[in-house]
């Protein structure tokens, strides 16, 4: 029974992504098309009621989908997924580096040496995508603080062209940051390899397992908090009040009573 | 029959909504009590809009009571260039200090609805280190389009950028609750390409809420950014009790957002990692409060490592350091262990509650007491709004065909006025604007381009709305220095009571272009805003030739 309910949610799970990702490019369709119809005014009520009835039924179906679905999960509920903890590998490995006694055999030494390595293409790795990030914000940071690229006549196009430079370097860095990622992972399980291979050669003259005692993170430290939190709040309470008598709360409620007509995207 | 009813009972406590879910719902309600706009289709334009709300909730929604902080920190940042924007920095660091990302775990209505969509039965996509590196995006979108473009266009046009081009909620919460209102047929002569693009985009996110657990969110809402920066200093919120904590990890992995630890910056303290803790080391910060200093007995440390509890599955050499762990119960049994039975006194046969008992039933009173002033303030709230607040008056006999109301308005730069009736040789063109409206402020051009063609054959007098926010005549000198068009101030009327612009119509849309002909006979009143000099060619010469 356990089996066919599975079975029956995977081929519903599938069914029901389909469905919802062809009723979200009907909606999209059909406001491309009255976009693209050309009319002197694009949009009516009729207009817009027209085209969400010809894409009715479809909706009606994706909701009855939804409701089907919640009753199925609710009669036979799906099982309570285990949870998987993950090992610090980082943790591990800087716990193995100091069981390793001071003179070790050539051969751990070997061992030890090609684990160096492997931390040292992890460091390369990590300094090369901050390299990239900080290239990336240069750039950014150059092109967005240019008034010339902010001309008032053509808004929708200045901000087009800045969000095409800043683009790119966002995708280069988060491509840059998975590819870190995997190497470093791949990096770790070697390091992690030999770190044990060399323990395991040098068993008998073992350092004994010392507590990692770490330095309190300065914002885990009580004393610094509390005075960081009065220090913001007295901050905080005064520009508020600065902001009450140099007119930032009208300016607020005026923008607030007023439709944003281009917020909602209307415009 | 009865075992039925039973089991419906039981699918109703185990399915009752979390408190988290109700004080969810609550924000939602409170944020939006004005139900009344969504009947009238008008925006709320009381008082308490001066005030910004915690969460995400758009202040063009119909329903709306306070402020979005985006969008008043976007505006605020448009206008740094004559107000130094205290106000909103004040009020973002007193929040993120108080509640910090909280407010995305409890009083968002935009998580809120993200996390009711994603109760829908599809696969869902699992985090990881993807979906890690994707959750910095949502800094370089409040760095480009919530700081840097409004500040380049500082002084030159007001432009929040996030809202214009991204914002989902203002196109769900704003557009569609106005454009549902029957009363709002006119605002859909407004659509075009902007809202198509929006509209995309809302598709697109509600999409992805369906498949990412709080899509939005996680990669993309600016405002949970900068919340995330007081992760470290909020006072509510919850933390590790590291004398409890064994770093088994299950909390990361109970955990749907993106945290690297229980109260990092991608954390929004929904507390679903304490269910997971299997030594309850995860509280809430402040929990010290409802407890005194002699009630706080802290458990004695585990007599045995708990390493004696945990049993590895599956284990091998390779995947020894990803073995999937099961946590006993036992183990959380020794640190905790269960409340001492009560004890009677021998003597006077009394019973005695212990210290548990004492702070159990002092917590009980306080969460009374919360719930009871939350209740009363939601429900005169909701009085208020919808049966006391008297929305802004509209003058009536506004509509095309009717005969325009004579008005007299003071006229910038000059100590001359403009009156209505005393212009009648031509057709008038009567434009609203403010400094603070971009739209406005974009079309005031064209219709200088359009002035300077058929000047000789129209009056036109922009009228810059009663709310003020900076000098209007510096601003007119710097930006529209030799405009020949008349600009002029909006002022309360003798004979309506009411400013010009109420009495044509106008509530809260900017701007609105109305055009009367030589007769005093309104041919045109539209909030309508023009993107070219030809737009009002088109519109306005044929009436000419009329």
């Amino acid at each position: 029974m356990k089996e066919k309910m599975r079975t029956v949610r995977l081929i519903y799970g599938i069914a029901f992504s389909a469905l919802t990702a062809a009723v979200a490019a009907l909606f999209i369709a059909q406001v491309l098309i009255v976009y693209n119809s050309g009319a002197e005014q694009l949009f009516t009520r009729e207009i817009v009621g027209e085209k969400l009835l010809e894409i009715l039924a479809p909706c009606v179906l994706w909701i009855l989908a939804i409701i089907g679905g919640l009753v199925v999960w609710n009669i036979h509920p799906d099982e309570e997924e285990k949870l998987h903890a993950e090992k610090d590998s980082k943790k591990t490995l800087k716990s193995l580096q100091s069981r390793l006694p001071d003179t070790l055999a050539e051969e751990s030494q070997t061992l030890v040496e090609q684990s160096k390595k492997w931390g040292m293409y992890r460091l390369i790795a990590w300094l090369t995508y901050a390299a990239v990030c900080l290239a990336g914000v240069i750039v950014c940071t150059v092109y967005m603080v240019n008034p010339a690229h902010f001309k008032a006549d053509n808004i929708n196009g200045e901000v087009t062209a800045a969000v095409l430079t800043v683009l790119p370097w966002t995708i280069g860095a988060y491509c840059c940051a998975l590819g870190v990622f995997v190497f470093e992972n791949h990096a770790l399980q070697q390091q992690l390899a030999l770190m044990k291979k060399a323990v395991a050669a040098n068993a008998k003259n073992l350092k004994k397992a010392v507590e990692q005692t770490q330095k309190t993170p300065l914002f885990e430290n009580k004393k610094v908090v509390f005075g960081v939190r009065i220090g913001l709040i007295a901050v905080g309470i005064t520009l508020f009040v600065i902001g009450i008598f140099n007119g930032g709360l009208n300016d607020v409620l005026v923008k607030a009573i007023n439709i944003c007509t281009e917020c909602i995207g209307l415009g | 029959m009865k075992n039925f009813f039973a089991k419906i009972k039981d699918w109703f406590v185990k399915h009752k909504p979390t408190k988290r879910r109700l004080i969810q719902v609550y924000a939602a309600l409170l944020y939006n009590a004005n139900i009344k706009g969504f009947v009238t289709g008008n925006i709320y334009q009381g008082a308490s809009k001066q005030f910004c709300l915690p969460g995400f909730n758009c202040y063009s929604c119909p329903g709306a009571v306070g402020a979005c902080p985006l969008g008043s920190l976007q505006n605020a940042l448009a206008a740094s260039k004559t107000t130094v924007p205290s106000y909103i920095f004040g009020i973002i660091i007193l929040f993120g200090l108080t509640l910090g990302r909280t407010i995305c775990g409890f009083l968002c209505p935009a998580g809120l609805a993200q996390e009711l969509l994603y109760k829908i039965k599809t696969p869902k996509v699992k985090k990881s280190k993807a979906t890690y590196v994707l959750s910095y995006l949502k800094y370089v979108i409040l760095a480009v389009f919530v700081v840097l473009i409004p500040l380049m266009y500082s002084g030159v046009i007001p432009v929040p950028a996030f809202c214009k081009y991204i914002c989902p909620v203002g196109t769900a919460e704003g557009a569609g609750g106005l454009l549902a209102n029957p009363n709002n047929d006119d605002l859909f002569t407004l659509l075009g390409g902007l809202f198509t693009w929006k509209f995309i985009l809302l598709v697109l996110f509600i999409v992805g809420s369906i498949f990412f657990f709080r899509f939005f969110c996680r990669f993309f809402c600016p405002l949970g950014a900068i919340y995330g920066f007081f992760c470290k200093l909020a006072m509510i919120g919850v933390k590790i009790d590291k004398d409890k904590c064994t770093d088994c990890g299950l909390c990361i992995s109970a955990c749907k957002m993106d945290v690297r630890k229980v109260g990092d910056h991608e954390c929004i303290h929904c507390g679903a990692c304490m269910s997971a803790c299997p030594t309850k080391a995860i509280v809430w910060k402040g929990s010290e409060m409802f407890l005194k200093g002699s009630d706080c007995n802290t458990p004695a440390p585990l007599s045995k490592p708990l390493s004696e509890f945990l049993k590895k599955t599956g284990t091998t050499e390779e995947t020894q350091e990803s073995a999937d762990v099961d946590i006993s119960m036992q183990a959380s049994v020794e640190i905790n262990p269960a409340p001492v039975q009560m004890q009677e006194n021998a003597v006077t046969a009394k019973v005695v509650p212990t210290v548990a008992e004492r702070v159990k039933k002092r917590n009980k009173t306080l969460e009374i007491v919360a719930w009871a002033t939350a209740g009363v303030v939601l429900v005169s709230s909701l009085v208020y709004y919808n049966f006391i607040h008297k929305d802004a008056e509209v003058g009536e006999g506004y509509e095309v065909g009717c005969i325009a109301p004579d008005f007299t308005v003071d006229v910038y730069g000059s100590d001359e006025n403009f009156t209505l009736s005393e212009n009648k040789d031509k057709l008038t063109v009567v434009n609203f604007w403010a400094t603070w409206c971009t739209p406005c402020v974009a079309e005031l051009p064209y219709f200088e381009e359009f002035y300077s063609q058929y000047g000789d054959q129209v009056n036109l007098v922009a009228i810059h709305g009663t709310a003020v926010t900076e000098d209007v005549d510096a601003f007119i000198a710097e930006k529209f220095s030799g405009y020949e068009i008349t600009f002029a101030q909006d002022a309360v009327q003798a004979e309506t009571e009411m400013n010009v612009y109420n009495t044509y119509g106008g509530v809260n849309s900017w701007p609105t272009t109305v055009i009367i002909d030589e007769d005093g006979v309104i041919l045109y009143n539209s909030s309508k805003s023009f993107h070219s000099a030809q737009d009002l060619i088109d519109l306005i010469v044929p009436m000419l030739s009329e």
